[in-house]
């Protein structure tokens, strides 16, 4: 079994992408006994292919770039479990206990990290046929896809960056865009205009994926077209779902205060409403979602963490970041 | 390195031809960020199942015939074979724990 080393730690944080791994950094430079419990490294930000704004550095692909995150951690004493964590229960004396399938540790301070999942369509034959056709990662699988009928559902950045991308690979990239418009850039907008292998439908809802052959694969995608009377079959050998994220939060309901997003609810310090948890990055109230933001709100909430627990033990905190310590 | 670099033109012989051992594929790409989440599990396992199974990995990029074959529509897709047949695939980055007591069943 995947298994920590250690039973109890300082710090245990809920997540590996940027803001999870930033944190650890921060905590382990401290000498917080860390412990990182997630299903991947690096979330969202390593699927993304090239990454040109985070400062410092030109140019980077996201799996590399969140490889090392957490190699710097780790470098400093992080230990990294893949797992999920499926319940967090805060004990009598002030611990918490952190549940996954296959084990439980003891945590001083939790951090919160776990970022947004992929939204799916909730459409009949979409769960069954992930992996099969069904796809929420472009990057991964558009190379899987070459000269073939491919369709994209959405209508943001993430569509047009995944039906440009099928665009150089597939025969054919059909965009089913639920409203009248694309919702994004105009850079984007134009590149979609410009590329003759993309053909949008707007106005189209998604209603079903069929797998018509029973062959185990996508083989159609049945969508409503605006003022059409019939629903239409359109045959693919793979429908891109990119509508969006969504915060997969349900497990923490009524241990931390949510938002109506089911974002979690945090201060200027990251800290919940739970002395001792903290939330960072993107399933956080924090606006923007970008890969620097996440790393400096996953720092702030380290040190914040650090805080409480030099608080805790009766201490003063033992180090300011500015001015003149008295 | 333990693992067994598998392509379009020995896969035949490698994996399907592979009488005695299961055989499990991680079918991969360059371009795939979870897929660099996968290689490192995929050498632990090989380490682990030494002589008890054959482990490798098959890049899609380059070898599109076998990834084709066998349906392979998002990646990391691991695959175990036994008797020149998959007996047991998962789509996304699957656990040591989880791939190695899969192996096992096979044995």
């Amino acid at each position: 079994m995947a298994t920590p080393k250690a039973r109890s730690y300082d710090f245990v944080i809920v997540g590996g992408g940027a803001a999870g791994l930033a944190a650890a950094l921060y905590s382990s430079r401290r000498e917080m006994k860390t412990l990182i419990i997630s299903q991947d490294v690096g979330g969202q930000a390593a699927t993304t292919p090239d990454i040109e704004n985070y400062p410092g550095v030109e140019f980077i692909h996201g799996a590399t770039l969140m490889e090392n995150f957490k190699k710097q951690a780790e470098k400093y004493g992080t230990e990294f479990v893949f797992e999920s964590v499926n319940k967090i229960e805060r004990d009598k004396d002030d611990l918490f206990t952190i549940h996954t399938n296959s084990f439980s540790v003891k945590a001083e301070t939790v951090l919160l990290a776990f970022g947004l999942s992929h939204r799916h369509l909730g459409i009949p034959g979409e769960e069954e046929m992930i992996g099969k056709g069904v796809s929420y990662c472009a990057t991964c699988d558009a190379p899987l896809y070459k000269g073939k009928q491919v369709t994209v559902v959405g209508g943001g950045n993430s569509a047009m960056d995944a039906a440009l991308l099928l665009a150089k690979i597939a025969e054919k990239v059909t965009v089913v865009n639920k409203n009248p418009e694309f919702r994004g850039e105009s850079v984007l907008m134009e590149k979609m205009k410009a590329e003759p292998k993309i053909v949008t439908l707007f106005g189209a809802d998604s209603k079903t994926v069929l797998d018509k052959e029973g062959k185990g694969r996508v083989s159609h995608l049945v969508i409503q077209e605006a003022g059409a009377e019939n629903e239409t079959e359109i045959a693919t050998d793979g429908i891109f779902v990119e509508i969006g994220f969504t915060v997969d939060a349900d497990w923490i309901v009524g241990l931390v205060d949510l938002d109506e997003r089911k974002q979690i609810k945090i201060n200027a310090n990251c800290e919940t409403n739970v002395p001792g948890i903290f939330a960072a990055g993107d399933v956080t109230t924090v606006e923007y979602k970008q890969i620097v933001i996440s790393a400096g709100e996953g720092a702030k909430a380290s040190l914040q963490a650090h805080k409480y627990l030099l608080q805790k033990s009766g201490k003063r905190s033992a180090f300011i970041d500015w001015g003149k310590k008295k | 390195m333990l693992e067994v670099e598998f392509s379009d033109a020995n896969f035949q012989a490698e994996v399907l031809e592979e009488k005695d051992k299961p055989v499990l594929v991680d079918f991969w790409a360059e371009w795939c960020g979870p897929c660099k989440m996968q290689g490192p599990i995929i050498g632990e396992v090989a380490k682990e199942m030494q002589g008890k199974a054959k482990v490798g990995k098959l890049e899609v990029d380059q070898n599109p015939g076998i990834a084709q074959k066998f349906q392979v529509m998002s990646i990391p897709t691991i695959a175990i074979f036994k008797g020149g047949k998959p007996v047991w695939t998962a789509v996304g980055v699957q656990q040591k724990e989880v791939i190695i007591s899969e192996l096992k069943n096979q044995l």
